[in-house]
């Protein structure tokens, strides 16, 4: 795992979403080794404000609403939050996640805590979107997957490669955000119902 | 509940399945009382869209009336009796405000399969394989419908099903498709497909002005439908060159706009149409756009191609040459049904167009399995299949 500590050390304050442009990436690419780069990139843009997406994700408590890999998330003060990931088997990884940066309606960073088998640094950017298109939301992980529980946790429980979950989660936090509900299928009827049989071919 | 389900190629079967329930704050459910089956449902029957899974509720030509809704939806009322759209908008995202209703960012939560498949997804479809959502569809007894306060047209007490019904899909997706044309005082608009959509299109084409349509299929019995919404008509089968053939019916000029309403699984006679039929077979290529290479290689000079017929994936030698050369403008993809139901339902109140016309079978829930092989096999016959659902 990465020892980076923060994002916030490479980027330039001013105009956080140009240190994400592809020129730079590249560059940066060839100064850091491989384990120094963001592990997965994806963004997505919210018809809201930042201030109003930046309140939502800062309270932690509700990013189970939309990561659909979080089980719970608990305030333990206002910087420490306990992480719980349910597997489908019913075993529980957990972890503590620390705020190292934050600036209000513009970004928050974490940080895994303590001993456990998940480490992981996140970082999210809310930036204005041009044309009143809302709000760009970028999310930088690095995390860590050592085998065991939380490669298990990853194949078992989502089916998706981390980088498909987390965009997947960006897009039903953007769905939730401007309509209201996260679309789903889960519960509507097919021929595959139980007790569906055939009436007539 | 009674529905029909795709279990494979050429296979529908009427399956005794679950009533759906609201699984959304903003869901309603409605009973359904006439769905049609459309064209495009042939792709699926055909086993030319990726993945359907055995057992999929068909249908997307829906509607009926409101049984239940759920504690957020805000205009919608149970009693209330409405056609469905077939593609599912959220109402809230920049597409839905813009009125692209069916590039709704928000409805498909398959949405990351077709991201892969197309950059970006569009929105949810129903009774339309995983890929768009896969969505329950309205083939059936009930039918849950997402975003109700969007995604439905209220009807007025008094106007029958029949003529109603086509606001769902083929309706709004014939003028969509001659809307896109751009149509000028003067034009002429060729049609290739004279199926229900080109039905629909012939006729809109002359609500939006157009002094000529030309019809191309080689089903008679569509032909002579084609004819008495007023198009002139070209049989593939009995002329030389459907090219030479529309030159000179425009002097030479070339239509002035094109409509492709025949989609990814053409019909024609030429060599190419041959090649993607071997192509489609070993997996080679995946869609058979015959129509679209004749739509291409007859437009007129800096004119028009129209594309309501659904492609799903690769095209193989597409004459774009020819459409670089000759500067045509390029307008396609799925219908906002969502923007064209209410200015369409007043053209139908008004009289000026009654979208029944179309129909040449009325049938039951229980002859649908039969409905869908004659559909795709008695084409000339079968044009319009409606069936009562309750």
């Amino acid at each position: 795992m990465a020892t980076r500590t923060t994002h916030e050390t490479k980027k330039p304050t001013k105009k956080p979403i140009k240190a994400h442009s592809a020129l730079q990436s590249r560059t940066q690419a060839k100064r850091e080794k491989d384990e120094e780069r963001d592990k997965a990139r994806q963004s997505v843009t919210i018809k809201k404000t930042p201030a109003q997406v930046f309140a939502f994700w800062r309270n932690f408590e509700n990013l189970p609403f939309f990561m659909k890999d979080l089980k719970e998330v608990t305030e333990i003060s206002k910087k420490v939050s306990h992480w719980v990931v349910e597997l489908k088997n019913g075993a529980k990884v957990e972890w503590d996640a620390e705020i190292i940066a934050e600036r209000e309606d513009q970004m928050i960073s974490w940080k895994s805590i303590g001993d456990s088998e998940v480490t992981q640094t996140g970082t999210v950017w809310f930036t204005e979107a041009p044309s009143n298109l809302g709000t760009v939301v970028q999310l930088a992980m690095n995390y860590s997957v050592p085998g065991g529980k939380v490669t298990e946790l990853i194949t078992k429980l989502s089916g998706e490669d981390p980088e498909t979950l987390i965009l997947t989660n960006l897009r039903r936090l953007k769905a939730y955000l401007e309509t209201g509900e996260i679309p789903t299928t889960e519960g509507q009827p097919s021929g595959r119902d139980e007790d569906s049989h055939t009436v007539k071919h | 509940m009674k529905a029909l389900t795709w279990q494979g190629k050429h296979e529908i079967s009427v399956k005794n399945v679950n009533i759906p329930r609201i699984l959304n704050p903003h869901d309603a459910v409605i009973k359904v009382t006439t769905a049609a089956i459309c064209g495009s449902d042939l792709h699926l029957y055909d086993g030319y869209i990726p993945t359907m899974e055995k057992g999929d509720i068909m249908g997307h030509e829906t509607m009926g009336e409101v049984v239940e809704i759920g504690p957020k939806v805000k205009s919608i009322k149970v009693g209330d009796r409405i056609v469905i759209p077939f593609d599912i908008a959220c109402g809230s995202c920049h597409h839905c405000t813009e009125e692209e209703f069916s590039l709704c960012d928000n409805t498909n939560p398959n949405a990351i399969m077709a991201d892969k498949a197309y950059g970006h997804s569009g929105a949810g479809l129903f009774g339309f394989s995983h890929m768009f959502g896969g969505y329950a569809g309205g083939q059936a007894e009930y039918i849950r419908v997402p975003f109700v306060d969007t995604n439905s047209l209220v009807i007025p007490a008094g106007i029958p099903d029949e003529k109603v019904l086509f606001l769902s899909d083929i309706f709004p997706t014939g003028f969509m498709a001659a809307e896109n044309c751009n149509i000028k005082p003067g034009d002429t608009v060729a049609i290739w497909g004279a199926g229900p959509v080109a039905q629909m299109a012939i006729r809109s084409a002359y609500l939006l002005g157009a002094e000529r349509v030309i019809a191309i299929d080689h089903y008679e019995g569509r032909l002579k439908m084609a004819k008495e919404g007023g198009a002139e008509t070209i049989n593939f089968d009995d002329a030389d060159s459907v090219l030479d053939e529309l030159n000179f019916l425009t002097g030479g000029r070339g239509p002035d706009s094109c409509i492709d309403a025949v989609g990814m699984e053409a019909h024609g006679h030429t060599v190419t149409a041959s090649m993607d039929r071997v192509k489609a077979a070993v997996g080679l290529a995946t869609d058979r756009p015959d129509a679209l290479r004749q739509a291409i290689q007859a437009c007129k000079k800096g004119g028009t191609v129209s594309i309501p017929g659904v492609y799903g994936g690769f095209l193989d030698k597409v004459p774009f040459g020819a459409a670089f050369g000759k500067g045509l403008t390029f307008k396609m993809g799925q219908t906002h049904v969502q923007k064209y139901m209410q200015p369409l339902l007043d053209l139908i109140i008004g009289e000026q167009i009654d979208p029944s016309f179309v129909i040449t079978h009325r049938l039951s829930i229980d002859d649908g399995p039969m409905a869908y092989k004659n559909f795709n096999d008695k084409k000339d016959e079968y044009i319009k299949v409606i069936m009562k659902m309750h």
